[in-house]
């Protein structure tokens, strides 16, 4: 078990969920703005 | 002649004899398992014949050494050079899925990518409990990368970060995606009150526009390579699958990625990664340890995704069902059709199905993303 690489680890992983739920989100926001820019007609 | 076949039997000592047999059995579990469980049948019995193939006393479809020097070539490590080494599979393997997918549900509901993004988090718990097993850097990563639950996403990082345990990974992530009927209810169960299982979504069947559709695979691409560059391969194979999908002038095309070509890459991708699986690569204690994170990783996913889902309804107006959260793992279809099935079982007239579909195509999106996420870190 090595107790301080799972400690350092932990930054890592909150760095990773972090950037997922960043990039994930402008996702999201980019594709609500086509959807109003390009609306069904 | 003789002498090749008394070679054959004889040379190899009674402990290689025994690690082959017990590949053969590996091999031979992974044949049951597609046939009889028909779970994931497309790579799992490539891979266990593979694994038998390969390890056959001086077996000619691996390249065999005497002395150090090549002895003779084999096809299988040719194959593995041209496609696997160089991650040109798992990426060709993407425009098949790009263009199997219909990413109109989350068109329709772009807030349904959240939990795209929350059911990631399967990947760093699992980093974390990799590293806490004493995982070096990069193959902590490429282990939990499982929790992608995407075989090529698994396939490119293990190998882009030239993980020694590239099989085990594979074998782990194809196993339990086929597994998520069976790994999801408990765990979705266990976190949820019958109450929230029984949240009905009523779904607003509303239409999105042909140039929406035609210019979601070209923006995100573009987005996601600007904020993540080292995803842009996967992203970008993936969305170029769907834009020949959604163009409308390429249907034939389409038609073939989707079904031929997806179909040939699979069978070449796992007859090829079964080179890794040769004994003394894969018999190994870490095997087991790095099956038993492979299931962390699934776990922790759909946690992750629930409480999302949980969070979110402390903050709406307009609830949602947590499991939704659930699906928001890339194993597509299995994860959608889970949830819509416990959706029904707690409420006949609760039906999921397109919610949980727009999660989990909003999860293949945020699997590849994670994938390049973890190589800008560590690659």
């Amino acid at each position: 078990m090595d107790v301080a690489a799972f400690v350092d680890s932990l930054r890592y992983a909150a760095y990773g969920m972090g950037g997922i739920f960043a990039i994930i989100g402008l996702l999201a926001l980019i594709t609500a703005l086509l959807r109003i820019i390009f609306p069904v007609k | 002649m003789l002498n090749l076949f008394l070679r054959s039997f004889l040379e190899p000592s009674a402990a290689e004899w025994g690690r082959m047999l017990a590949m053969w059995a590996v091999g031979g579990i992974l044949i049951y398992l597609a046939v009889k469980k028909d779970m994931e049948p497309a790579l799992l019995l490539p891979m266990g014949f593979g694994a038998i193939l390969v390890n056959l006393p001086f077996s000619g479809a691996v390249t065999q050494y005497v002395s150090g020097a090549v002895e003779s070539v084999g096809p299988l490590d040719v194959l593995f050079s041209a496609g696997i080494e160089n991650e040109i599979f798992p990426l060709l393997l993407f425009i098949g899925i790009g263009a199997m997918i219909d990413f109109g549900p989350l068109l329709a509901n772009p807030r349904l990518f959240i939990f795209g993004a929350a059911a990631q988090f399967g990947i760093f718990f699992t980093f974390s409990m990799a590293r806490l097993f004493g995982f070096s850097m990069t193959d902590a990563v490429s282990i939990s990368i499982i929790g992608a639950a995407d075989g090529p996403t698994a396939i490119f990082v293990s190998q882009y970060l030239g993980s020694a345990y590239a099989p085990a990974i594979l074998v782990a992530a194809y196993s339990y995606m086929a597994l998520v009927p069976i790994i999801q209810p408990p765990v979705i169960r266990l976190i949820t009150t019958r109450a929230e299982r029984q949240i009905r979504m009523p779904y607003a069947n509303s239409a999105v526009s042909k140039p929406v559709r035609i210019l979601f695979p070209i923006v995100i691409t573009a987005a996601a390579g600007l904020f993540a560059p080292k995803s842009v391969a996967l992203v970008g194979f993936l969305m170029f699958g769907n834009l020949v999908r959604e163009c409308g002038v390429l249907n034939s095309l389409s038609e073939t990625a989707q079904k031929d070509f997806a179909n040939i890459i699979t069978l070449l991708l796992g007859l090829t990664i079964s080179v890794k699986m040769q004994a003394e690569q894969f018999l190994r204690p870490e095997t087991l340890l790095i099956m038993g994170l492979g299931l962390v990783a699934f776990v922790f996913d759909t946690v992750g995704g629930v409480l999302l889902g949980k969070l979110y309804n402390l903050f709406a107006s307009v609830k949602v069902n947590p499991m939704i959260g659930a699906a928001g793992i890339s194993a597509f279809p299995m994860a959608a059709r889970t949830v819509h099935k416990i959706g029904l079982a707690e409420d006949n007239q609760n039906f999921l199905l397109m919610h949980a579909a727009g999660a989990n195509v909003a999860g293949q999106i945020a699997s590849v993303i994670a994938g390049g996420l973890v190589l800008s870190f560590f690659g």
